[in-house]
């Protein structure tokens, strides 16, 4: 009985192999049970956690700012900085025009004029002279009605006249361009336009 | 005529621009500006006439300075150096402080020392000393920057008020009550020091 059952079994098995045959398809043997795929990693889950790591909570007052603390950041201290404003001792009246500045500054108000003026003979000069190469000479502001002091040709030499079309301002007298190193002059003539 | 229907004009001009821009209920932060009120108007308080023993009721003048692009705890530390002090003495110390506040604050006095004089009845203006001087907090804009680590930081674009009063007369003397002592009293001070000095290992 059980010999017929394999019989059966046997002839069965024939067919499918027969079949499997005719289609070119490879013995059945040869199946595996298993294919072993190459499995490929999860695409990870995006989570802020990721980037963020655990500081997400961090920043969290942990005590009570005492009142000393608060004081202390508020108005700081007579020790270290002292954060409130202080009014200053060494402010002064400008005797020329009567603005306020610091002592040991210039005034502010009388220094813009000067600035003013310089910026004009400044432009003049760049008018005058050009842009091309630096001037390394020396130049004589002229205003009106003033003409160049009696020297002998040498020391016209390489030296640069500018004529302002204006007066002369009342601050700018002539020593506030003389050298440092220009000796004192012994002469006893000396023209009255030509007094500091 | 004319006159008639250029009032009628302007009147409806008004409505639509300047005057209600501010309260005109969008919502958007930037129009969110709700002005402070309360304080100016202590100008308009009328007070009954005062009676004949009476010390003279000063005169006084509020004034304020609104949505100042500036921190309000940084305005604070300027309007308190400016408490007690006379108009002239505050613009010029202001003048030499180096602060963005400062200018506002300047401002602000010179101001209220016009309007003393032209509205409020103030003979002289120097005669001015200001009694009160603080800051408020303006609307605050929010806005977003980035930090490292994809972290989110808040930026606030803030405004602030400034508000001032000055009062007709002299200042008093000690307005913070710090009570600096006098030359004499530093100079018994030192003297108690130099003399509590010994001479080590002295009789």
């Amino acid at each position: 009985m059980i010999s017929r059952v394999h019989h059966l079994k046997n002839i069965i098995k024939n067919v499918e192999k027969n079949i499997l045959q005719i289609f070119g398809l490879p013995p059945r043997e040869l199946a595996l049970a298993y294919t072993y795929e190459k499995r490929l990693p999860e695409p990870k889950k995006f989570s802020i956690k990721d980037i963020v790591g655990d500081g997400i909570l961090l920043a969290v007052p942990k005590f009570r700012r005492t009142v000393e603390k608060r004081l202390k950041r508020k108005f700081g201290s007579p020790e270290y900085t002292w954060k409130m404003l202080v009014p200053k001792t060494n402010i002064i009246v400008c005797n020329s025009c009567g603005h306020y500045h610091e002592r040991g500054h210039l005034c502010a108000h009388c220094y813009k004029k000067v600035e003013a003026e310089t910026k004009e003979i400044q432009d003049k000069i760049q008018q005058k002279l050009g842009n091309q190469k630096p001037i390394e000479n020396d130049v004589i502001v002229l205003y009106n009605g003033e003409s160049l002091p009696d020297q002998p040709k040498e020391f016209w030499r390489g030296k640069r006249i500018i004529e302002m079309k204006k007066d002369r301002p009342q601050w700018f007298s002539k020593n506030l361009l003389e050298k440092t190193t220009q000796q004192p002059s012994e002469s006893k003539d000396v023209k009255p336009t030509d007094l500091a | 005529m004319n006159r008639f229907l250029s009032n009628l004009f302007a009147r409806r001009f008004q409505c639509n621009t300047k005057n209600n821009l501010h309260t005109s209920g969008q919502d958007f932060a930037w129009t969110k500006s709700i002005l402070p009120k309360s304080f100016i108007q202590n100008n308009q308080k009328i007070y009954p006439p005062q009676e004949i023993g009476e010390n003279p009721r000063p005169a006084f003048i509020c004034h304020q300075k609104t949505n100042i692009k500036y921190s309000h705890e940084k305005l604070w530390y300027i309007a308190c150096f400016v408490r007690g002090m006379t108009v002239d003495e505050a613009v010029k110390q202001l003048s030499f402080v180096n602060k963005k506040g400062a200018s506002f604050v300047k401002e602000t006095i010179l101001e209220a020392q016009d309007l003393a004089v032209k509205q409020h009845n103030v003979e002289f203006k120097s005669n001015l000393w200001i009694a009160e001087s603080f800051s408020g907090k303006g609307v605050h804009i929010k806005g977003i920057r980035r930090h490292a680590r994809a972290r989110l930081g808040e930026v606030r674009y803030q405004y602030s008020h400034y508000f001032v009063r000055l009062e007709e007369g002299k200042p008093p003397e000690d307005y913070f009550k710090r009570n600096p002592l006098t030359a004499k009293q530093q100079l018994e001070n030192w003297l108690e020091g130099m003399r509590k000095r010994k001479i080590i290992n002295s009789f």
